[in-house]
């Protein structure tokens, strides 16, 4: 570490770089059906971050070895886009991003009723557009809302946040310039309707107390999050039911 | 989209009455939009829409080592990813033939032009030179991804700022992006694809109609006037007088595509603007 | 959670997400769109819940897109991809009364289950590239498929000389082209018709 890198990252108010206290969450949109090939598709933006995700299916496994015969595969990229980050990216999936499309693999398809689709798979692609820092987390919280979209059984939505610890103190939703010099990293997401935890990572060093109070954080976050996907689905379906009859 | 045959008889007989199936003439575009400024990170950015086909460029600066072969230049580097949100048969992994010619292409209509002024783009000449990053990204994929790619380049190439270069006391050279200028464009360039289906020539082929087209030309067109590059694809063939005519096409068709970028360029716009209520 | 006065505790037609809770078993048993779990019923889709008083069952009908896969009963339509001795290979491209699907299934078809009559080789119904209506017969990959239900057999087929469409006239397939005339396992719904 050299000296240059002394930046307040939060002040004697309390206020954090972008002038948000501990516990804010960035601004956070979001919108599905953005993409007309896809079957389902959702854009979420929370701060700088942008994401796009994209689901496809059920639909045949080729090759066909790949295939479960008692319920769907599910298949997950996560790739950030050349541009999305300060120097550009190599396209080539890095290390980071095989296991980021591994991790969050796991939390969706904990809540996808996958033995309705033997012999199947479900793809599930998220680029990331811009990356401001909880990249994984946009990237589930719009993943949840492209399967809702298409139609795909899920037993609950999934929204994510990432705490960190900066200067000793917890806050919430980091971004880029908090993400590099905080002193511990955690993104977690969770399936809200039942308080359970289906990712969580850290990176850094919490003490057990500390370790309690983060994931009370993040519950708070992931629970705003919620409301505002649970907002985003009504709408956008409420414009639809006006439009057409209800089909079964 | 079943049965290209049949789709295929309704198609000509309908472009004998000079009707298109989604409604167009034969030398009409589908709505064209050009958002820019869509990725406030990357130094140039732009989202283009031509009817259901997305296409998103973002151009990132940075500092690197000429071309031996060029010392005095910057370098240009175009890469298309045609990503698996796009379409259901696109698959993750390199860039397959379909997409390194779609790059090539664009990346063709640039140098040929010298759209950029890559000779203003050294720092110093023989060591550093700027790179120039041009990232193509197909999000929607329905037909004419050609000019909806070039579309995004061009504007996002205009839309570019270039961070002042600045070596540190070691000699490094640092990008400092407070201290930007807007990347030295020379004269701007766009393509227009002209289909051949059952002897007839139609602008913009959609996918329904990519499917039954005999053959496809790409045409680059340089604002002043000029034929700055072409491609055949497709299995079939033109006559001279089909390239003649299509040029004279493309040529008029240009005009419209300047003037899209043209109004783009005005105002700056943003993601959520360009993808709200697209599907 | 906002209180909305209603008649009933339970009132149909609002707009559910998934994960969301709609009664406990007690009330309303799960039915198409929900599920059960500890006790309760929830949605495991977007829609429109329905409560039902009669049958005492709670729905959630979908106003938009749902994930599709052919099941048992759907008419399908698909192309024949392989003919081999005794059973076709088809590629399903549209469940009939459903969005198009994205992708495609593979299904296929046994000698027995493509007409009542009786037939003896594969051949004999239909060809390399035939578009064809199928009723499903199960539920999951690979699909097999039937042509001895009502309505369904070869709805288009193309010449084996010169590839160009058949037209159907008199209960034979003639080609407008070369004049050849083949037999399949004709559907009534034949597109071309002289």
């Amino acid at each position: 570490m050299s000296s240059e890198d002394k930046i307040v990252l939060i002040d004697e108010k309390g206020r954090r770089i972008d002038g948000r206290g501990p516990e804010d969450l960035r601004p956070i949109r979001m919108e599905i059906d953005v993409l007309k090939n896809a079957d389902g598709s959702a854009y979420v933006e929370q701060g700088g971050t942008k994401v796009i995700a994209a689901v496809y299916g059920p639909r045949e496994v080729h090759p066909r070895h790949l295939a479960f015969p008692d319920r769907a595969a599910i298949r997950c990229r996560y790739h950030m886009a050349p541009f999305s980050t300060s120097e550009r990216k190599s396209p080539a999936p890095s290390r980071r991003e095989i296991e980021l499309s591994k991790v969050i693999r796991e939390a969706l398809e904990s809540v996808v009723f996958t033995q309705l689709y033997p012999r199947t798979v479900i793809d599930i692609f998220i680029e990331v557009l811009q990356a401001d820092g909880g990249t994984r987390c946009a990237g589930l919280t719009a993943a949840s809302l492209a399967l809702a979209d298409a139609g795909i059984p899920i037993r609950d939505l999934i929204a994510a946040v990432a705490v960190g610890k900066i200067d000793g103190v917890l806050v919430l939703d980091i971004n880029e310039t908090e993400d590099e010099h905080c002193e511990a990293d955690m993104p977690m997401a969770m399936a809200p309707s039942f308080n359970e935890i289906v990712l969580l990572q850290l990176n850094g060093v919490l003490s057990p107390e500390e370790t309690s109070k983060a994931i009370e954080l993040g519950k708070k976050g992931i629970m705003k999050i919620y409301e505002l996907q649970k907002e985003t689905l009504k709408k956008k379906y409420e414009l639809s039911t006006r439009r057409s009859q209800v089909v079964t | 989209m079943l049965i290209p045959k049949i789709k295929k008889k309704s198609i000509l007989s309908m472009l004998e009455r000079d009707l298109r199936l989604d409604g167009r003439s034969p030398n009409q575009y589908r709505d064209i939009s050009v958002h820019v400024g869509v990725i406030e990170k990357a130094e140039g950015s732009a989202l283009a829409k031509i009817g259901n086909t997305v296409a998103l460029v973002g151009i990132k600066v940075g500092v690197g080592t000429p071309f031996p072969d060029l010392p005095d230049q910057g370098v240009l580097a175009v890469n298309a990813e045609f990503v698996p949100l796009a379409f259901p048969t696109f698959e993750p992994g390199p860039p397959d033939e379909n997409a390194v010619e779609l790059a090539r292409i664009i990346d063709r209509s640039l140098r040929e032009l010298d759209v950029v002024d890559l000779k203003k783009m050294t720092i110093i000449p023989g060591e550093k030179v700027y790179i120039i990053w041009l990232d193509i990204y197909v999000l929607d994929h329905d037909g004419n991804l050609t000019d909806a790619c070039m579309l995004a380049s061009m504007a996002a190439l205009l839309n570019t700022k270039v961070p002042k270069a600045e070596a540190d006391d070691r000699g490094f050279i640092k990008l400092n992006k407070d201290e930007a200028t807007p990347l030295p464009v020379n004269r701007r360039v766009v393509i227009v694809s002209i289909g051949k289906v059952g002897g007839k020539l139609i602008v913009d082929p959609n996918l329904e109609e990519e499917q039954v087209l005999e053959a496809k030309l790409s045409i680059s067109i340089g604002d002043n006037g000029v034929v700055a590059g072409m491609q055949k694809t497709g299995l079939s063939s033109f006559t001279q007088e089909e390239v003649e005519k299509a040029v004279e096409i493309a040529l008029n068709k240009s005009k419209e595509l300047f003037t899209v970028i043209d109004e783009a360029l005005k105002k700056p716009s943003s993601l959520w603007e360009a993808l709200r209520n697209n599907g | 959670m906002v209180k909305t006065k209603s008649i009933h505790p339970y009132a149909s037609g609002k707009i559910v997400v998934p994960g969301e809770k709609l009664c406990v078993v007690e009330e309303f048993m799960a039915s198409e769109g929900t599920y059960e779990v500890n006790g309760e019923v929830r949605a495991l889709r977007v829609g429109v819940v329905l409560y039902d008083y009669f049958s005492r069952k709670v729905r959630v009908l979908y106003p938009g897109k749902r994930a599709f896969t052919p099941k048992q009963g759907n008419i399908i339509k698909g192309k024949i991809v392989s003919v081999g001795d005794d059973t076709a290979f088809v590629k399903i491209m549209e469940i009939e009364g459903v969005k198009p699907l994205s992708g495609f299934f593979t299904g296929l078809i046994h000698v027995s289950q493509i007409s009542t009559n009786y037939i003896k080789n594969v051949e004999e119904a239909f060809k390399l590239g035939d578009i064809i209506r199928a009723r499903v017969l199960t539920s999951w990959p690979p699909y097999q498929l039937s042509t001895k239900y009502p309505g369904t057999g070869v709805v288009l087929a193309f010449c084996s000389n010169c590839r160009s469409p058949l037209w159907l006239k008199n209960g034979l397939l003639i080609c407008p082209e070369c004049n050849s005339r083949e037999k399949r396992r004709i559907s009534p719904k034949y597109i071309l018709k002289l």
